[in-house]
């Protein structure tokens, strides 16, 4: 009885529900009697109100329209990045040449907080889509190209040179070999700049936007309807953790051979 | 001898950046498209010359002091934080399957999406950007340290137990070891991303008397001092390159033993 007490608990995850209900049970109760009188209750709008706020904007379809700004500016954006930075990663990391040539660039460049560019992006490229998925490209490129290129590096000299005994053209060495171990790499650069990317984006939709998930929690920051915003924060949160989960799939399903850390 | 090897195979790629400044330079001397661009986007001369006189006399370090202020103290709340939930939960394993679910549902939200409510509850001073910042890197910190103490190498343990480690002997000396690289990949992912954060949250708000590069970000191009923007844009990108060079150069101190140079663990 203890043991099946214990395996509901911990394995189906009774016991993180419970805490997380309480958690808002908690919430809702204090919001609804303003415990003590603190003015945080004006901000921390009971769960309830929260929830029936996200219902009113989503069928509005206001919900729809922001977050389909959003995730159109960061998938593309995302993609683009994805799409140069690991054939360049790779073959810059492959090559002898490309690697004396590019590698200390890249070096230089990856660190840097990109968003710093983005009021200079907003004069060139104005305040529309573009600035804003040019600059979750800049911030990405930097980050995929240098987990590609340290994977192309990576690549066991052994498996190469044993490959090339048994007659593997470069081209082959390539795709059979280079590309496959650099897959963790790439796969963990691209979480990092996941997260990197979804703060960029919120960062320069708050700036200047009129549509988007972002703005949309700063506007209704401003215009004091506190409980929407929460609704807001709830919907990025939750397509922030959609966009992880996938990539976290692909990567289990593409890396079944390699007993990786899933960070 | 190796050191004028280091230098020679930076060469190439300081003849490609030398390369387009250069082109840069040109282009907005000859006014390519239209005079008006290149008010914008101002040579590399005018930028490096107006960067010069910010030094002396236009408190820039006044600006680099505030954003690093409010960057390393909130990189420091976060990441310790981090550690220690990380260590925590990956040596309990109650924590592990009742925390972790939520900590694993929080990681992906962005600080900055919080930043209006923190504005709400912290002000318009410091500690609004110090709680974001520390926000950031705390799960940053947090997932790498989890995994890296939860996955690390059961024979490792095993030897170790066998030997007659218990409790804190295997804590200490088994497993933080073995957790050390993916600490520090933590940190060092963290110091990028607590770059990006301040900066942004710089940007966000910028009231006068507030030092800080974004602000001054900010505050120029509302003023269109565009010369000024672009050396504060430049002073603040080199500024999170230097960051993460030093923590390169300490990690790879504190990380003798590992083969590949720090750099090369993504």
């Amino acid at each position: 009885m203890r043991s099946f007490i214990r395996k509901l608990l911990l394995k189906y995850k009774v016991a993180t529900l419970l805490i997380v209900f309480a958690f808002f049970l908690g919430w809702e109760f204090l919001s609804q009697t303003r415990f003590l009188n603190l003015y945080i209750w004006y901000f921390f709008r009971p769960p309830s109100t929260i929830v029936s706020e996200l219902i009113y904007e989503a069928v509005s379809l206001k919900l729809m329209n922001n977050a389909l700004f959003s995730l159109y500016r960061i998938s593309v954006g995302f993609a683009i990045a994805a799409l140069i930075g690991v054939p360049f990663g790779l073959v810059v990391g492959w090559s002898k040449l490309g690697n004396e040539i590019f590698g200390p660039l890249i070096d230089l460049f990856r660190p840097m907080p990109h968003i710093a560019l983005y009021p200079l992006l907003v004069i060139l490229l104005g305040l529309g889509d573009q600035s804003k998925i040019f600059l979750v490209t800049l911030q990405c490129f930097f980050i995929i190209t240098i987990g590609a290129m340290y994977g192309g590096r990576s690549v066991d000299r052994l498996l190469v040179n044993q490959l090339k005994v048994m007659g593997a053209r470069d081209k082959e060495i390539f795709f059979e070999a280079v590309i496959w171990s650099a897959m963790p790499f790439i796969f963990s650069a691209l979480r990092i700049s996941i997260a990197v990317s979804w703060i960029a984006l919120v960062t320069a939709e708050m700036i200047g936007a009129t549509e988007g998930i972002g703005w949309s929690i700063l506007f209704y920051e401003k215009s004091s309807s506190f409980a929407a915003m929460f609704a807001y924060i709830f919907v990025i949160s939750i397509l922030a953790g959609l966009m992880l989960q996938i990539l976290l799939f692909a990567e289990r399903r593409l890396l079944r051979w390699h007993r990786a850390l899933a960070i | 001898m190796s050191y004028l090897r280091k230098v020679a195979r930076k060469l190439p790629s300081v003849a490609i950046l030398a390369a387009f400044l250069g082109f840069w330079e040109w282009l907005a001397h000859v006014g390519f498209i239209s005079q008006q661009l290149w008010s914008f986007l101002t040579p590399p001369s005018v930028i490096v010359a107006r960067s010069f006189t910010l030094f002396v006399e236009g408190g820039m370090l006044y600006h680099i002091c505030g954003t690093l202020y409010r960057g390393l103290i909130g990189l420091l709340i976060g990441v310790s934080l981090g550690v220690v939930f990380g260590l925590l939960c990956g040596w309990f394993r109650v924590l592990d399957e009742i925390i972790m679910p939520i900590f694993e549902f929080l990681r992906p939200l962005p600080a900055l999406a919080l930043f209006p409510l923190l504005l709400l509850l912290f002000g318009f001073g410091d500690l609004t950007k110090i709680v974001a910042v520390a926000l950031q890197c705390f799960f940053a910190t947090l997932i790498p340290t989890f995994y890296g103490v939860r996955d690390v190498d059961k024979l490792l343990v095993d030897s170790a137990r066998i030997m007659g480690a218990r409790g804190r002997n295997l804590f200490f000396d088994v497993l933080l070891r073995a957790a050390t690289p993916h600490i520090c990949n933590g940190i060092r992912i963290s110091i990028g991303v607590a770059m990006v954060v301040v900066t942004a949250a710089e940007m966000l708000i910028y009231i006068v008397g507030q030092y800080g590069l974004g602000s001054l970000i900010s505050w120029t191009e509302v003023s269109r001092d565009y010369p000024t923007m672009l050396s504060s844009i430049v002073v603040v990108m080199l500024l999170g390159f230097f960051l993460v060079w030093i923590w390169l150069k300490v990690e790879n101190k504190l990380l003798f033993w590992v083969r590949e140079t720090a750099a090369e663990r993504v």
